[in-house]
Formats: C-alpha cells, structure tokens, sequence
C-alpha cells in the first residue's frame, strides 16, 4: 500500500491519519486510501467510521460511499459507478435519527468484518443500486438499480442481476445468480473453470485501466 | 441534492437554454461535456446522468487522413431534435473488449425520442420515436429501431435487436406486440391523422413529434 513513491506531503498525512487512529472515538471518519485510488469528482464519502479503500478501487462521479452506522471497505480493484450507494444504512432516509442507538465499535480490527460492509476484490457495484451489504466476495457483480439488505452475505462471482432485490441478511453461495424474480441458480461453468475465473479478473483489470485514462481523478480531495 | 432546503428559488429558472433550444437542467450531472452533442430542442432534465467522459479511445488508430487526431473530440453521446431525458436518468456509452482492450463505443440517441424518469440505458443506438418508459433498464450494445415502445420498468438485455413498431417489456423485455397504425400521430399532427384515439386532447402522444413537450417544459 504505502510503498508508492512516498516524495508527497503524503508522510505528514500519515501522522495525522495515525493521531486519528490512536485517539480514535467516534469523531471523524478515518479515512485510508491507497493512493492508486481513481475517486472522481462529486463521488462521496461521508460518516464517522472508518473507509478503508485498497489499490486500484474507481469510484464513479455522484456514487456515495457512507460510514455513518458501521465501517465500509473497499477492496483492490472495487468499480463503482455513478449513482450507487453503498454502506449500512444508506437506503433509509432517516440514517441519522438511527445513529445513536447504533454502538459504534472502538476500532477493533476484527470488528470490521462483523458490522460493516466489507466488498472484497474486483467487485463491480453498477449504477444506481443501493448495497447494505455485510459481505461480498470477490469478483462479484451487482447489475443495475439492485438491491442489497442489511447483513447480507454474498460469496464469490456471484452475479446480482439488474432490479433484484436481495431482502436483509440472505446468503448466497459462491457463483450463485441471482435474476428475473428473485430466481437464483449456481453458474457452473464459471465454478468448474478457474480459467474463466481468471478471464473474467483480466477483463475488470483492463477495465480499470481505461478508467484511469478517462475519468479525471480527484483522490486528492480525500487524502488531503 | 443534499442542499440546504428548497434551494432559493434559482435565479433564472430552472432550465439553461442554448442557441438551438436544447434545454439542460442546472441539476443535472454531466461529464465530459465535450464529447456530447445535443441536436436541438432537447431536454435533460435535473438528475440526469450523462457520461461524455466516458469516450471512444480508438480514433488514433482510424485512417490516416485525420492527422491532426489530437484536436479532434470524439463523440461519445449524441442525441438529436426534441428529445426527452426524464429526471434521474442515467446514460453512459457501452464498453466491450476489442483487440486485448476496453474500448467505450459512441451511442446515439435519435429525434423525438422520449426517456422516462430513472432509466439507465446503454445502448449503443436508439432511433426516432421511441417511447421508454419509467425505471427501465437498456443494457449495453442493443439497438432499438423506430416506433418502438418500452413498457416500464422493463430489462433491455445486452445486445438485443428490437426491430422498428414493436412493444416490448418484461424481465428480461421480450417483443409483446405491435404499436400498430398510427402510433404517435397526434391529433393536429400530420394531415392524416387517422383518428387516434386518447390523443385527442394532449399536444403529444407517445412516439409522436415531442416538439409541443419541449415548448412546454420551462
């Protein structure tokens, strides 16, 4: 993570991130972002947990990204496009009421994986969908304007198809599809061939690629 | 959005009008505006998502009698004459693999064309007088000909042909008719009217001439 050519005022940074850390509390949300990060303008990131985003994450112009009920990571090479929200809480309009019955964790490590909302590498949130989700492996995919609840658990490559609604804590297996009327069936070709697996991981990677050449990047806004 | 109430009532209204009477929300979200062309009398209405930044990257490849392939801008969204983008909306050009990397793909939207509200369309075009309606879904690269009706909250698959005068709809849509003669002819439109029916009192109908919308939308 930190190894990037480290010359930017990015070492001062690094205290201050470290002084939020150790005095942690609820105050700010710290924020850890690698600097490989493409966030575009007007993309958003807001709550008082931490927001942890790994390498090569793109996040698209207008997506929301909210720590304000529990903590949010991002993987390597997490998509998300314009419109998505993504964190607990973010569907319901009234986060803020709901807060203070909320116990925030003390920073534990651990605890991050218990309560928040962890996308693991190479997921790809589309437009306008809203994930609450506890978990999601990696690979994933969640289509257009879907839905995810409160505590769900989702395994690897899975495929949430466009407008399914996922109702709080479901869990799906690995490969599993989810589509048309909430129908679902276990993608074997992509389970029996690790090929494709790796195909499907090339293909999002070159993806990134021609983002980072497209989207003007604005990670410095949130570094800073 | 998230702006402090009732946001002032913005001083010049709502709609920022251009030369050629394409009318272009203050609200609504639009990147790379430069690689957008709007043919006139269009509406993109508040929330709307354009994705111009989002452009073809091939160009430098093509023919070697535009030498000077720095200047020029690639279109990546075009939309024609009297077009409607309802609010929320998102359009964003298709993306696929070609030759060992990802290339964005122009898409074209053409006139008379109506966009309801919270839409996400990728297609790669759409023709004159279409009717989208509300929450629908076009995944990347389909192609919608004239005269076509979507119903509601319909999922478009990728790569679908839907050819001109049909009704589609469902998840994912199929063809589930025929607009049928006189499909957007309003009553005081063209000479022949046919008298269509429930298009008597309104200044437009679906899939016929939106000029009379556009006026309208201040």
């Amino acid at each position: 993570m930190s190894s990037q050519p480290a010359a930017r005022p990015s070492a001062d940074r690094r205290t201050s991130a470290i002084q939020k850390r150790v005095s942690i509390l609820p105050k700010p949300s710290s924020m850890v972002i690698d600097p490989s990060v493409l966030i575009a303008q007007h993309a958003q990131l807001t709550g008082t947990h931490p927001i942890t985003i790994g390498p090569n994450a793109v996040l698209h112009p207008h997506c929301k990204i909210s720590s304000v009920q529990a903590p949010v990571v991002l993987g390597e090479g997490v998509v998300i496009y314009e419109k998505a929200k993504v964190g607990v809480g973010i569907g319901n309009a009234d986060t803020e009421s709901r807060r203070s019955s909320v116990v925030p964790s003390p920073g534990s490590r651990d605890s991050l994986r218990v309560d928040g909302t962890v996308l693991g590498r190479n997921v790809v949130i589309e437009t306008s969908t809203v994930v609450e989700a506890a978990e999601i492996g990696e690979g994933s995919v969640v289509e257009v304007n879907a839905v995810i609840g409160q505590g769900c658990v989702i395994g690897r490559f899975c495929t949430i198809s466009a407008s399914s609604v996922l109702p709080p804590n479901t869990h799906l297996p690995d490969f599993t599809v989810v589509y048309g009327a909430s129908e679902r069936r276990i993608d074997y070709t992509t389970q029996a061939r690790p090929e494709l697996q790796e195909a499907k991981m090339m293909m999002h990677t070159k993806q990134i690629e021609i983002f980072k050449k497209l989207v003007p990047n604005n990670v410095t806004k949130w570094t800073s | 959005m998230s702006r402090p109430s009732g946001r002032k009532a913005p001083p010049k209204g709502e709609y920022i009008e251009t030369d050629s009477g394409n009318k272009v929300s203050r609200r609504s979200a639009i990147t790379g505006t430069a690689n957008i062309t709007l043919g006139g009398r269009t509406v993109i209405m508040a929330d709307v998502h354009l994705r111009g930044d989002l452009h073809p990257t091939r160009s430098t490849t093509s023919t070697t009698t535009s030498s000077s392939s720095k200047d020029v801008t690639p279109t990546s969204i075009s939309i024609g004459r009297c077009t409607v983008i309802s609010t929320g909306s998102t359009i964003k050009p298709p993306s696929r693999i070609s030759r060992g990397a990802v290339h964005y793909y122009p898409m074209k939207i053409g006139d008379n064309v109506f966009v309801g509200p919270n839409c996400t369309i990728s297609a790669i075009s759409i023709s004159s007088h279409v009717h989208v309606g509300a929450n629908t879904i076009i995944h990347p690269f389909a192609i919608i000909k004239e005269n076509v009706k979507i119903l509601p909250n319909s999922v478009i698959p990728a790569n679908m042909v839907i050819p001109s005068g049909s009704v589609v709809g469902g998840r994912p849509a199929r063809v589930v008719g025929e607009v049928g003669e006189g499909w957007g002819v309003s009553g005081g439109g063209a000479s022949g009217g046919l008298g269509v029916g429930g298009g008597g009192e309104k200044a437009w109908v679906e899939g016929g001439d939106l000029r009379e919308l556009v006026r309208s939308i201040k």
